[in-house]
């Protein structure tokens, strides 16, 4: 390393210091008599250093035990004087929202404008740092020069009385884009919309000469108006400036991030590529369980093509991502601004197609069910089914509130489920949308085309008081309507009361007692059991999303199987499946009535039953209460059934339900 | 991500700089907690677990490694100062809630507003000394606040040993005689 600075004469001291100290007492009198002679500052300067070598090695071994282990831990505590509670300026410190290397944000009220604020602060001991300072002042203004609705609003930069400082920003309710994704998957559409959203904002910095430098999931953030907010220039530089080194999220980072090259807008186009893979996949391209291996995939290897993941995603979007995860900057798209450009069309034609299928579906399912029913030749019979047709509409919702969505989903796969297990009944569940609006002249014509008896409509508004109604097909006269309280959701069971309801007004009867051969192994992709693994998820979403999620980050839970109804059903299920699963695990929850008292458990159907209170330390009724699908997803609960059971990997379950109606 | 790096690299080390400030107080959680609060905490193991954090070892020369640990010295000795700057900033009456502070140094069972002097001074003598010899003052970087051993400094500053072991005895005693006469 080249010595970048020195001192002729103190290194001259230095090395009459080293030889002196080498040699015995007794000879180094003789040698600096020597090598000073002609020079007493020298030999006068030498002695003095000499003099104090033997305690001031012990002073600085002292002094580095005693001040460094507590000083790590003052930062470890990251001590410093708490800004809630105090006021700057208009500014009055409310809660601490966020925390990071190089700031502390805080939530504050403007009292005079009666405005929240997120004040950024930089952490304590970073406040006499002047490149600190310098660093927040940069952050300021580069997202300061950007006046776009998709980028966080800054206010400005602040010195406060004692010498901290901080930004002063809009404060948006919400959350982060990262937060959001833990919660599960985002529905293609809205995905997309988001995507454009946060490239139009990158798109803007770039326009103004700016690179991020570190776009992440964690720094957009969605807020509760659903507008979306690029936060955190904090590492933000003019194009062109000096190369950057080591800063940013890895597996958001560029290659060229990576290698610590200078970077420019094509390294943000390809943070922006990650992104979009997280959004529309819900998996991270080069993410590995630790920084080398990620560091390593981020230069090296090939992203998995979307569509693999998850096949909904437009071609033309799968194609885009993948060029912008190019390893060569050149090859990927040059800005946000060339991004923007080629995903708003994509957006546009996949609009304008959905509006053309809702036109048409009509006339498609129709011809469909017709050619099926009757045109096809009986290769492979269709498994005649003699009951009555009844066609299941979808429920109309309040379309802005994805809890009436949601719960219309849950009712609507609860009923089907349910009602589609009665022999005299030929249910056509319909779940695309209406071919119009739902008038009695629409569901008549609908109900001739599929030939149908009768037509299942109702309304899920957002109050959660749910209207059923049963049509006759001929002259949609109403046979049957029903007024649902559904604030504490959908549950099996009611659809089961539902479905015997519109049985009796349509004199069918119900199923026998007898149990419905579920063939294991095949239930999985069954889609009567399939299908309602989504109603459950869509339930759960709107029950309490975190359960979903929590629920479904277990990859092996595949959904809801049946809801037993019989003892026998029961003993059929945990004598076969096992064998059928063979080394894979299931999971069974029952709940049975058995002399007028409810008895809740779980089964390993695994051979080996278990008490349900073995692992959730309460007793079985403290549990489950009375709606079979809350249990379902509790993250709790689940993490609980790894622990106690011990096992790994939790290939597949399950969720089966006993309602022990027959004991 | 560092085999830019260069010793003395101002734009590095201010890159660098927020990295291992995070690291090392995620790292001191996680050894605090693992130890017990009573332990003392181990510097050189956190520079090393930082190190292993920041970068990926096949991704970096061997000298790029070294250097690594240079600037990481440099990175402890300045958020160690600014640490002790602002402590004593506020311990000298801006009348902000000094009661935080001697929370902590009653959990860390030290007073530390006295060492938080001593620091102070320390980083201004050896900006001083910096100026007599700027490898002098990288050798203290290394020995004393990164914790790392003769070798270990020898080989982040690509200078011998006994050039180590004699810079690192006459930087304390001069250091200690400035420290002493002021």
């Amino acid at each position: 390393m080249p010595d970048t600075g020195g001192d002729d004469r103190w290194e001259r001291i230095s090395t009459l210091y080293g030889e002196a100290e080498a040699l015995a007492p007794s000879e180094r009198q003789r040698f600096l008599d020597g090598a000073c002679a002609g020079d007493p500052g020298l030999r006068a300067e030498v002695d003095a250093l000499l003099g104090v070598s033997g305690v001031a090695a012990g002073y600085f071994g002292t002094l580095a035990a005693e001040a460094i282990p507590p000083a790590l831990a003052a930062l470890e505590e990251g001590a410093g004087p708490g800004h809630i509670g105090r006021t700057y300026g208009a500014y009055h410190v409310v809660a601490e929202i966020g925390r990071g290397g190089m700031g502390v944000v805080y939530r504050a009220e403007d009292t005079r404008l009666g405005r929240s604020a997120a004040l950024k602060f930089l952490p304590h001991f970073l406040v006499t740092d002047p490149r600190a300072r310098d660093r927040l002042v940069r952050e300021a203004r580069a997202a300061s020069r950007l006046d776009d609705p998709n980028i966080c609003t800054i206010f400005g930069v602040e010195d406060t009385a004692d010498g901290d400082m901080f930004i002063a920003m809009a404060y948006y309710a919400g959350e982060t884009l990262a937060q959001r994704l833990t919660r599960g998957p985002i529905l293609l559409t809205e995905a997309l919309d988001i995507a454009l959203r946060i490239a139009k904002g990158l798109a803007a910095a770039h326009r103004s000469g700016l690179t991020h430098r570190d776009l992440t999931p964690r720094n957009v953030m969605l807020t509760a108006r659903r507008e979306v907010k690029i936060l955190d220039f904090g590492l933000a530089e003019a194009a062109g400036h000096h190369a950057d080194i080591g800063a940013g999220t890895p597996a958001y980072m560029s290659p060229e991030q990576v290698r610590g090259e200078p970077v420019a807008p094509p390294s943000d186009v390809w943070s922006l590529g990650v992104t979009f893979y997280e959004l529309f996949t819900g998996r991270k391209p080069f993410d590995r369980p630790d920084i080398n291996a990620t560091i390593e995939a981020v230069v090296h290897a090939e992203a998995r093509p979307l569509r693999e993941i998850a096949p909904k995603v437009p071609e033309a979007v799968e194609r885009l991502v993948l060029r912008m995860l190019r390893k060569h900057p050149a090859e990927r798209p040059a800005d946000a601004g060339e991004v923007v450009a080629e995903l708003e069309p994509i957006i546009e034609r996949r609009r304008v197609r959905k509006l053309r299928l809702v036109t048409t579906a009509a006339a498609l399912f129709a011809t469909a069910a017709i050619a099926y029913a009757f045109l096809r030749p009986p290769v492979a019979p269709p498994r005649s089914v003699p009951g009555a047709r009844v066609v299941l509409l979808p429920l109309s919702t309040d379309t802005s509130s994805s809890s009436s969505r949601y719960l219309a989903l849950g009712l609507h796969e609860a009923i089907s489920a349910q009602l589609s297990r009665f022999p005299g009944v030929a249910l056509i569940s319909w779940t695309s949308a209406l071919p119009g609006e739902n008038t009695p002249a629409m569901r008549r014509r609908l109900a001739r085309a599929l030939s149908a008896v009768a037509v299942i409509e109702g309304d899920v508004p957002e109050s959660e008081l749910v209207t059923l109604r049963l049509h006759d097909a001929r002259d949609d006269h109403l046979i049957w309507t029903r007024e649902l309280d559904l604030s504490r959701g959908v549950f099996p069971e009611i659809g089961r009361s539902i479905a015997l309801e519109i049985a009796a007004a349509l004199g069918i009867r119900p199923p026998p007692r007898s149990p419905e051969v579920l063939r294991p192994g095949t239930f999985a992709t069954d889609p009567r059991t399939g299908h309602v693994y989504e109603a459950v998820a869509a339930t759960l979403n709107w029950y309490d999303a975190e359960e979903a999620a929590a629920a479904r980050e277990h990859k092996g839970i595949r959904g809801h199987l049946a809801t037993i109804t019989s003892a026998e059903e029961n003993d059929f299920i945990q004598r076969s499946l096992p064998v059928a699963t063979e080394g894979r695990y299931w999971i069974g929850g029952y709940r049975s009535v058995r002399g007028g008292t409810t008895v809740e458990g779980w089964h390993w159907v695994t051979n080996e039953p278990f008490a349900f209170h073995n692992w959730a330390n309460g007793g079985p009724n403290d549990y489950f209460g009375e709606d079979g699908v809350q249990f379902w997803g509790d993250s709790a609960k689940w993490n609980d059934i790894d622990r106690v059971a011990g096992f790994e990997p939790f290939v597949g379950g399950f969720l089966v339900e006993y309602d022990g109606t027959s004991e | 991500m560092l085999t830019r790096l260069d010793a003395g690299d101002a734009a590095a080390l201010d890159e660098l700089l927020p990295l291992v400030y995070d690291e090392l107080r995620t790292l001191a959680r996680r050894q605090r907690r693992r130890m017990g609060a009573a332990e003392t905490l181990n510097t050189t193991g956190l520079v090393h677990e930082v190190y292993l954090k920041l970068v990926g070892s096949e991704r970096i020369t061997a000298s790029g490694r070294a250097h690594f640990f240079a600037l990481a010295a440099r990175a402890m000795r300045q958020v160690l100062s600014n640490n002790a700057r602002a402590r004593r900033a506020t311990k000298r009456g801006s009348g902000l809630a000094p009661v935080a502070l001697d929370v902590v140094d009653e959990l860390v069972g030290i007073d530390q507003s006295a060492h938080a002097d001593t620091l102070v001074a320390l980083d201004d003598a050896l900006t001083a000394l910096s100026r007599l010899s700027a490898r002098q003052s990288r050798v203290v970087e290394c020995r004393f606040y990164a914790g790392m051993s003769v070798a270990e400094t020898a080989l982040a500053l690509g200078v011998s040993e006994p050039t180590v072991k004699r810079d690192w005895a006459v930087a304390q005693a001069w250091l200690y005689r400035e420290l002493k006469s002021a």
